[in-house]
């Protein structure tokens, strides 16, 4: 399946991660080489959603405040004519993308885009999925990064109200739950700011600890990216809000939880060979978190990645496979 | 309480997610009952919380010890932290209520610290909790990061006179962080010269003009006259237990000292040779603090009105028990209001009057200082007048402008340099002045002025004494800080203790003066209050005079034809005679000062007079 081709290291900071012309990037992320592969992630879609015009689209990050935190779900034509004037090469790919995605769904461009992005997709599956034995799954491992964050000092109170908002987000959608929320609530849920944040903070949380419990495997990464531990780098960019997401966050995130995230790379890179490809990168978890790099190595297939995320330089949004 | 009402506005609106905006709410009160209880099980160094008012989980106050080896050691420092609902989203807002001296704390205590601001300005971040932010704040304490000042002129002082502002600091602490003081006195008590400080701070940021024109004039002055100020206050906070007449707290008279200087930090660097041991200066100025003291003493017996009568004033608005303090604080805050919008007249009298507290703050430093006069000292006084008598007619300069910045900061929107409140009031009581000292004809509209003052004065009574002779004491003060620097001005009194002989013989040629004071005196019994401040004038040109050769001729002259002028007044009214000395010593001053003859002087005193009038009957 996700075959990676050139992974390439967190290290290189958007090398090849320029942006089209529409799409002016301040924060060029490093973004991985691939062919793309057609994925056949199902994701129904969980219900109607209205199809409010959400306005400009955020190509730029500092969008924020306009769109909600989590938008509608959009036709992946959206896309297309946000870049009708713009780079051939994205609108080739764009093309491409359609072949094995219909739908997208923004997030708000503040930051935090990566952890609402991946919160309600993952929340979605449940819901759309129902799959108790993954909820008993990572809940296990919530209770392994909670762990995590009291081993390295962190004082209970000021991470348990995180874990707990997302816990009863994620008990919610269960429709064994008491109070078994539909997918409106969901998206309703993950707009309100309060929560949303909260569940943001929670993924931080989970992404700082993971890679401060695997420090040694991590920060050859992170002295590539800055110039700080990785203490500092977990307090000056994976714990305050805002702090946009790179390749090192994801691997955390992914590797914490368990879960796999695939990530399409919507940028202006081309091969020399001519045929144009969308590249994209699965990260799947490591089952033993401690291997020597759970990022490039591709895990069997059982680990299909049900999470894929658009990556466009400087932002994420939810990919809907068709 | 916020929360609570938040959640109750859920309910009203019948918000779908009522239950989860409570539990929103429950949460954050969750967290804040296990913050406290770090706080109190596990709190930071030197941190401890209010038991006793632990009813709101959204405003907690705590305290924190000034850490050992610096200037805050021994001071404890109420802290109020009040929590936004949005928290740990958004960061606590932590302020100072007890007073701190620090560079990075405001004078309304909130403070300059990375943490308690969100980024991208700030760095914090929703993982940090209150333990971590008190500790920060400590570390704060320890060092303060002056590059990054809040108060700009405590950060220079930090920068580039440490000595300074390491006594500032200490004063600052001995007197609102003190354990037996902890928690009686707010910024309310602190602010006139703090406050002038910001606002100075604020309208160069706003107002380009005012800083800068005052700056680029006479920066070397002022920072001459800041020291000044600042030595007087040291010299009055250590003087203060001997004054049981004057209430005055050594921080008090220290703001207004400070306030009348824009650039403290500046002046004292001009000082600092000469202030190595801060010991030494204080003897300076108890040295000096002698005469005035024993001035003011006869003064007070003739008339306590003055003093008391202002110090009451200034602390029934206030409650606190420094009477500048407070005095000041009134006054600026008004005259901001009004100033922003009226120039004119209102915006002159106000500064007259915010000066006039602010002198009669100065006036009383150098007055109320204790006599512990050290021959020394008085040495030590004289080297300082030495040094000022040098530019003699640039201090003059500088003095106004001194003034005219203590006013500026009121007045935010007194565009012009802050030398203009201050010389406008000068240059509108003596701008008739330099011309009269010089040419007698020009007298006679001064006369007409005074003698308008002083009838309405008379008119008023009692109050109206009270009145001028506050008036008086503002125009002393002027008068002191225009024609002598404090220093000069401290000079005079040692020179009535130790050598008056000596400065009287050179006094002589300025004789007039001494009539015009001996008239003063003869008024004063009746305008009691204002008599100290006329001695102190008086007593101060001779001084300078001595000190200053050059000095001492043209004030000399001044004098001179103040003296014959207020002699031929004085005949007709006493009142108007003694509003005639007064202001025939402020021609005096007005001679060194030639650039601010422009203005109109008499009608904005006349109502200065009268406001202040009014304001003493309040």
């Amino acid at each position: 399946m996700g075959d990676v081709p050139q992974a390439p290291h967190a290290a290189d900071g958007g090398a090849e991660g320029e942006g089209p012309p529409a799409v002016p990037d301040p924060n060029p992320s490093p973004s991985l080489g691939g062919c793309s592969d057609p994925v056949s992630v199902e994701l129904s879609m969980g219900g109607d959603y209205y199809r409010a015009c959400c306005g400009e689209p955020d190509l730029d990050i500092p969008e924020g405040p306009k769109l909600p935190c989590v938008g509608d779900k959009e036709p992946l034509s959206s896309l297309a004519a946000e870049f009708q004037s713009g780079s051939p090469i994205l609108q080739e790919k764009i093309k491409l993308l359609g072949e094995q995605y219909d739908a997208l769904r923004r997030t708000r461009g503040d930051g935090n885009c990566f952890y609402r992005s991946f919160m309600f997709s993952y929340l979605e599956h449940i819901l759309e999925t129902q799959d108790k034995a993954e909820v008993d799954r990572i809940m296990i491992k919530i209770a392994e990064c909670k762990k995590t964050l009291l081993s390295l000092g962190y004082i209970e109170f000021t991470f348990e109200d995180f874990f707990s908002i997302f816990v009863d987000l994620l008990e919610s959608v269960l429709q064994g739950h008491e109070a078994p929320i539909g997918p409106e609530e969901l998206l309703e849920r993950t707009r309100d700011s309060q929560v949303s944040d909260y569940v943001v903070m929670f993924f931080r949380f989970v992404t700082s600890g993971e890679i401060q419990r695997r420090s040694e495997f991590f920060e050859p990464f992170i002295s590539g990216l800055t110039n700080s531990t990785v203490a500092q780098f977990c307090k000056a960019s994976v714990e305050p809000m805002g702090e946009e997401s790179d390749h090192v966050h994801i691997i955390a995130l992914s590797d914490a939880l368990g879960v796999p995230i695939r990530v399409m790379y919507l940028d202006r890179s081309s091969c020399d060979t001519g045929n144009l490809s969308v590249n994209h990168h699965d990260f799947i978890p490591s089952t033993n978190a401690e291997g020597p790099d759970a990022a490039t190595t591709s895990t069997p297939a059982t680990e299909k990645p049900y999470i894929t995320l658009l990556y466009r330089p400087g932002h994420y949004d939810i990919l809907y496979p068709k | 309480m916020c929360i609570h009402f938040k959640v109750f506005l859920y309910f009203v609106q019948g918000r779908i997610f009522v239950n989860h905006k409570m539990a929103q709410a429950a949460r954050l009160n969750l967290r804040m009952q296990k913050e406290i209880k770090l706080l109190q099980d596990d709190p930071p160094h030197g941190v401890s919380l209010n038991e006793n008012d632990l009813s709101s989980l959204s405003s907690i106050e705590a305290r924190i010890e000034g850490p050992e080896g610096t200037v805050y050691a021994k001071g404890i420092f109420i802290l109020k932290i009040q929590i936004p609902e949005r928290y740990p989203f958004q960061p606590p807002n932590v302020t100072f209520v007890t007073p701190i001296y620090h560079p990075n704390i405001d004078n309304g205590g909130r403070i300059c610290l990375d943490i308690l601001n969100l980024p991208p300005k700030g760095a914090w971040q929703p993982s940090l909790n209150i333990a971590t932010v008190l500790t920060s704040v400590g570390l704060l304490l320890s060092e303060p990061n002056p590059d990054d000042g809040l108060m700009a002129e405590i950060s220079r002082e930090y920068k580039y006179n440490r000595q300074v502002f390491d006594i500032n600091a200490q004063l600052w602490t001995e007197k609102y962080a003190s354990p037996s003081a902890a928690g009686t006195s707010g910024w309310g008590s602190v602010d006139a010269g703090v406050l002038a400080q910001n606002t100075q701070v604020e309208d160069t940021e706003s107002q380009g003009s005012l800083p800068k024109s005052s700056t680029k004039d006479c920066e070397g002055n002022k920072r001459k006259r800041l020291l000044l100020g600042q030595k007087l206050s040291l010299k009055s906070g250590r003087s203060d237990e001997d004054m049981k007449t004057i209430k005055q707290d050594p921080v008090a008279s220290h703001l207004p000292s400070m306030a009348g200087s824009t650039y403290p930090t500046a002046c004292f660097s001009d000082v600092s040779g000469g202030q190595n041991d801060t010991s030494e200066k204080m003897s300076v100025g108890t040295a000096s603090g002698v005469v005035s003291k024993i001035e003011y003493r006869g003064n007070n017996k003739n008339s306590q009105l003055p003093s008391q009568g202002l110090s009451v004033t200034s602390e029934a608005p206030s409650k606190t028990s420094d009477g500048n303090d407070v005095f000041v604080l009134p006054n600026h805050s008004p005259t901001s209001a009004s100033h922003a919008n009226d120039h004119g007249m209102q915006s002159s009298d106000d500064i007259l009057e915010n000066s006039f507290p602010r002198r009669i703050g100065g006036s009383s430093d150098s007055s109320y200082k204790p006599p512990e006069g050290n021959q020394r000292n008085i040495r030590t006084l004289g080297l300082k007048l030495s040094l000022k008598s040098v530019k003699p007619e640039k201090k003059s300069d500088d003095q106004k402008e001194n003034m005219a910045p203590n006013h500026l900061p009121p007045q935010p929107g007194f565009n012009k340099s802050q030398k203009r409140p201050l010389d406008a009031v000068s240059r509108k009581q003596f701008s008739g002045g330099p011309a009269l000292a010089q040419q007698n004809p020009i007298t006679e509209h001064q006369q007409s002025n005074t003698q308008v003052v002083s009838t309405e004065e008379c008119n008023q009574g009692r109050k109206k004494l009270c009145a001028p002779s506050r008036r008086l004491s503002l125009k002393s003060k002027q008068y002191g800080l225009d024609s002598a620097c404090d220093k000069e001005y401290k000079p005079p009194n040692c020179s009535l203790s130790d050598k008056l002989p000596n400065e009287l013989p050179l006094s002589a040629p300025p004789a007039p003066i001494p009539k015009g004071e001996a008239v003063a005196r003869n008024e004063l019994p009746l305008l009691a209050p204002p008599a100290p401040m006329t001695k102190g004038e008086a007593v101060a040109p001779n001084e300078l005079l001595l000190s200053a050769p050059t000095v001492l001729k043209s004030q000399a002259k001044a004098l001179g034809f103040a003296g014959r002028q207020k002699d031929a007044n004085s005949g007709n009214f006493s009142v108007k005679q003694t509003a005639v000395s007064m202001e025939n010593v402020v021609v005096s001053d007005s001679e060194d000062s030639e650039d601010e003859c422009e203005r109109p002087p008499r009608s904005r005193l006349s109502l200065m007079r009268r406001r202040l009038a009014g304001k003493l009957r309040t």
